[in-house]
């Protein structure tokens, strides 16, 4: 490649990469500056000196734990709850010729539930939830998530049990093995990877989940970080330190999250569509 | 082998106890879907036949329906998401696919690359408005900063307030973040083609232009679809950036569709109306999803 | 303990895999299922294993019917095409597995397991996972497994197709003494006929889920039942001519083939008849000689032990096997003999043998 074209090539990336990784660069840095630098003109690009005041505010109102712990455990049992119910789902979708058809109907409905707009389930969701008295209960996030979080691990587990090759399982009831034995000791351990890879795909997409928290939750008993985020800005004063300190906390997790899931990613992102 | 086999037989599972076996696997599944996935659904058919009084629900037929006929707001909220949509997504699919070309070449580093690029995905999408809007501020933020120190004149730039402007902005900030996600599908579609057809377009005298046209594009035909249909879905549901970033604002001029229902529900609880609205934008999607459907039955057509 | 297949019938939706079914495998056989990719060997496997349902018929292990059994429950085991070993155990764990499922205390397991280890080798590579095996390897893992439980039968589908041609050779031979050693009823699936002939005690030839015949290896070779089995067992194949018997000999195009009496009787009753003649049984000579059939040299083939000349008769090619040496060359005329007791006679409409020659 001509020594033109290579630098062009370099140019574009790097025009690519100013415009992606400079506002999470600016995020991180406004959630290190002073107060006084916060809105200084002409902008200060490197907080001099660096502070960690905004994350201490945070913690100091108390909010910010609660609100994170709150996203984790939703997160978490809801994630606990599609991955357990729906992997059984998928490997029976999988492996068994089902009467009525149920293989083909349920895997059109699951594939179609990508397609909804939450806003839809949420409106008859939050009524239902608020006859149980579930409304502002971390056990009604939960419960709501799965509405997502379900179809989504039924689909990518049943993908993954469709690539495991049948005799396996055959050759476990032959030698002797009862249908749940093969299951338990033959291809649940063998979709060990997807399994982690859809369970990551899950957490990262109850961590960050909006609308759902904004409708079904009021208080602190139930508040997750990212409704906690966009309460501070509809404020009337907007505490930027405090908002981007937030952000962060917000983000660093699901990087780690995100470099672990790598290898199955566009295979979670396209449900399957395209194995990436 | 001779046939492929079908689905495990019930005998496989011998006596009557055994037999029922499937269904102990796939019953908590279905139960739990059609509880949060399929009663929701008819719970919401029933809604949008009431009228919410002050004395509580009473029973209008399909007046929400006809409401919706000659709502105004809803049709410019429809009309805008429609906008938003197609401009987004034809900026993501350029740049996505430019990405994605320009990290298949020989470019070092490309799995760091690869991993930075992610970032603006993995966001929640909250994030992604504050650090935006932090940017867009027209006092305090940087862009604005910056164009001074350039030397234009920022005083009647407002951004995010200014209506003529605020979509467009908020287009960007969609684009920002979900470029990223056209570019990894890309990119996969693109490690996916074999070497072969290149090497024997090349040694047939095919230039970079014609390669591309003949071979790369048709070939990463699928995935682009994929990507496309995908980020169709997510751009005529977009929320929560626009939550944070104008809350629908200034006036209406950055109302989507699902903001529009969010705030007949949950701001003037008008959950009759905002039912019917919901059924709307569900018989558009359903008509898309067919597509999409269609697409991810047949595994064979893509990478 | 015998395998019994009476009536056996298996449909998918309208097509049927497996015909009515009927054949035995005695005690302590190798029972041979022969037949092109279709037939509906494989599936007539998966049937006696409990991996399919039966549509009709009845299949007996010894003396019990197990239609309604889980393969779990009826005492056979099975060796996949593919070995089907389970890639996140070890060796010694895979062969272990049928005697873990059944709860044997773990010291009997590990004599068991290293017993069989030592049988077929296997010792060094106990503690090493399958995709750090050869083909060889894993084969020999899959049939530990099989044996470690002392079955009623084995079930062994395509077992040496996946190996490379001369390790093919090797295992066959070893399959065979195994076999033999354990006195296990074996019902063995091939599309290969060679190894039906090495292998089997008596082979069953498959078509369209129909049994064509079943019989000894030499019976099979000697006295085909039907034109289908008559070209499919024998390399080359059997050559086959049509025509008609008029007077005392064999009419067709490339000439005339003189009949023994038992040979004309035999025809008398059929119209079209097809004569088949194996090309170890013919000879070349001139053309125009008597009692032969005009053919033209297509191709020779030298194997080293002998020549395989080609020859094209009308829009036919027909194969002949001669000595080293043959000198037939490309293009050149020739006369094609075969004694009449090689000579084996079908009904050209139903592939029926009328009469079968004696090579």
């Amino acid at each position: 490649m001509t020594r033109t074209r290579l630098s062009l090539r370099y140019a574009a990336l790097g025009a690519f990469a100013l415009f992606f990784l400079f506002p999470l660069y600016w995020l991180g840095v406004t959630a290190l500056k002073p107060p006084a630098q916060l809105f200084a003109q002409p902008p200060t690009w490197w907080p001099d000196p660096p502070t960690l005041a905004h994350f201490r505010d945070l913690l100091a109102g108390a909010a910010l734990g609660r609100l994170a712990w709150n996203s984790a455990v939703v997160a978490l049992g809801s994630t606990l709850l599609a991955l357990v119910v729906g992997t059984l789902g998928a490997y029976s979708l999988s492996r068994f010729s089902l009467p009525l058809r149920l293989n083909h109907h349920v895997s059109f409905w699951i594939l179609s539930t990508r397609a909804f707009p939450p806003i839809i389930s949420i409106v008859p969701l939050f009524l239902i939830l608020r006859q149980f008295g579930l409304v502002d209960t971390r056990l009604g996030l939960v419960l709501a998530y799965a509405a997502f979080n379900l179809p989504f691990v039924v689909w990518m587990m049943k993908g993954f049990f469709d690539d495991l090759p049948r005799e396996l399982e055959e050759s476990a009831l032959v030698d002797g093995d009862t249908p749940f034995g093969a299951f338990r000791r033959i291809a649940l351990p063998l979709v060990r990877p997807g399994l982690a890879a859809t369970a990551l795909f899950c957490l990262i997409l109850s961590w960050n989940e909006f609308l759902f928290a904004l409708v079904l939750t009021q208080t602190e008993a139930a508040l997750t970080l990212p409704v906690g985020i966009a309460n501070q800005v509809t404020q009337y004063e907007i505490r930027w330190g405090a908002m981007s300190a937030a952000g962060v906390v917000a983000m660093v997790p699901l990087f780690f999250v995100a470099l672990l899931v790598q290898r199955h990613l566009v295979r979670g992102l396209t449900y399957g569509a395209v194995k990436g | 082998m001779e046939r492929r086999p079908v689905p495990l037989a019930p005998t496989a599972f011998g006596h009557r106890g055994h037999a029922l076996f499937p269904y102990f696997f796939l019953a908590p599944c279905l139960l739990l879907l059609l509880a949060l996935t399929v009663y929701p659904l008819f719970y919401l058919a029933r809604l949008s036949l009431y009228r919410m009084t002050p004395e509580g629900e009473a029973f209008a037929g399909l007046a929400n329906f006809a409401r919706l006929v000659t709502d105004g707001f809803f049709w410019r909220a429809l009309g805008q998401t429609l906008v938003f949509t197609f401009s987004a997504l034809t900026l993501e699919f350029l740049l996505g696919l430019a990405l994605a070309l320009l990290l298949h070449s020989q470019i070092r580093g490309r799995s760091l690359w690869r991993a930075l690029f992610l970032l603006p995905m993995i966001l929640p999408p909250v994030v992604a408005g504050v650090i935006w809007r932090l940017i867009y501020n027209p006092n305090l933020g940087v862009l604005n900063a910056a164009l001074q120190g350039l030397g234009f004149d920022t005083s009647r730039l407002t951004w995010l307030a200014d209506p003529s402007v605020a979509l467009a902005a908020v287009v960007v900030v969609d684009v920002w973040e979900w470029t990223p996600f056209v570019f990894l599908i890309l990119l996969a579609g693109l490690q996916a083609i074999p070497e072969e057809p290149y090497e024997a377009a090349r040694i047939d005298g095919s230039g970079p232009w014609q390669t591309f046209r003949h071979i790369t594009l048709p070939l990463l035909a699928p995935a682009i679809l994929v990507a496309l249909l995908l980020r169709t879905f997510d751009l005529l549901r977009l929320f929560d950036q626009v939550f944070i970033l104008t809350q629908g604002g200034p006036g209406f001029a950055t109302e989507t569709i699902s903001l529009y229902i969010y705030k007949t529900a949950f701001r003037f609880y008008d959950f009759g109306y905002a039912a019917a609205l919901s059924f709307v934008l569900l018989g558009a999607t359903l008509a898309l999803s067919h597509f999409y459907i269609r697409l991810l039955q047949r595994p064979e057509r893509t990478a | 303990m015998n395998i019994r297949l009476e009536n056996v019938v298996k449909r998918y939706g309208w097509t049927t895999a497996v015909d009515h079914l009927t054949l035995e495998a005695r005690d302590g056989e190798m029972l041979v299922l022969l037949g092109p990719s279709g037939c509906g060997k494989s599936t007539t496997l998966r049937l006696v294993a409990g991996l399919e349902e039966l549509s009709d018929g009845t299949i007996y292990v010894g003396d019990a019917a197990v239609n309604h059994l889980p393969p779990q429950a009826r005492d056979v085991a099975m060796v996949f095409q593919n070995y089907a070993l389970y890639p996140h155990m070890t060796v010694a764990e895979n062969i272990a597995y049928p005697l873990c499922v059944r709860k044997k205390p773990p010291a009997e397991i590990a004599i068991e397991v290293r017993r069989v280890a030592a049988m077929l080798g296997l010792e060094p590579l106990l503690e090493r996972r399958p995709r750090a095996l050869s083909g060889g390897e894993r084969q020999r893992v899959a049939l530990a497994r099989a044996i470690v439980r002392h079955p009623a039968a084995f079930l062994m589908d395509e077992p040496l197709s996946n190996l490379d041609a001369n390790l093919r050779l090797q295992m066959r031979g070893e399959l065979k003494r195994l076999q033999q050693q354990l006195g296990t009823t074996t019902l063995y699936v091939t599309h290969d006929h060679a190894e039906a002939m090495t292998l089997g005690h008596r082979i069953a030839v498959l078509r369209d889920g129909c049994l064509q015949q079943l019989g000894t290896p030499m019976d099979l070779y000697r006295r085909p039942a039907n034109r289908f089995v008559a070209g499919f067992l024998g390399s080359p194949p059997m050559n086959f001519v049509a025509g008609e018997v008029v007077d005392a000999a064999f009419h067709c195009r490339p000439g005339k083939l003189p009949l023994t009496p038992s040979q004309r009787e035999a025809a008398a009753a059929a119209g079209a008849v097809v004569l088949g003649f194996r090309p170890q049984a013919a000879a070349l000579t001139a053309p125009d000689a008597p009692g032969a059939l005009r053919a033209v040299v297509y191709v020779t083939e030298e194997m080293g032990s002998e020549s395989v000349v080609v020859l094209s008769c009308g829009e036919e090619k027909h194969t002949v096997v001669t000595p080293p040496g043959a000198r037939a060359v490309c293009g050149e005329a020739v006369g094609v003999r075969v004694a009449p007791a090689d000579v084996h006679l079908f009904d050209a409409a139903s592939g029926k043998t009328l009469i079968s020659g004696e090579g």
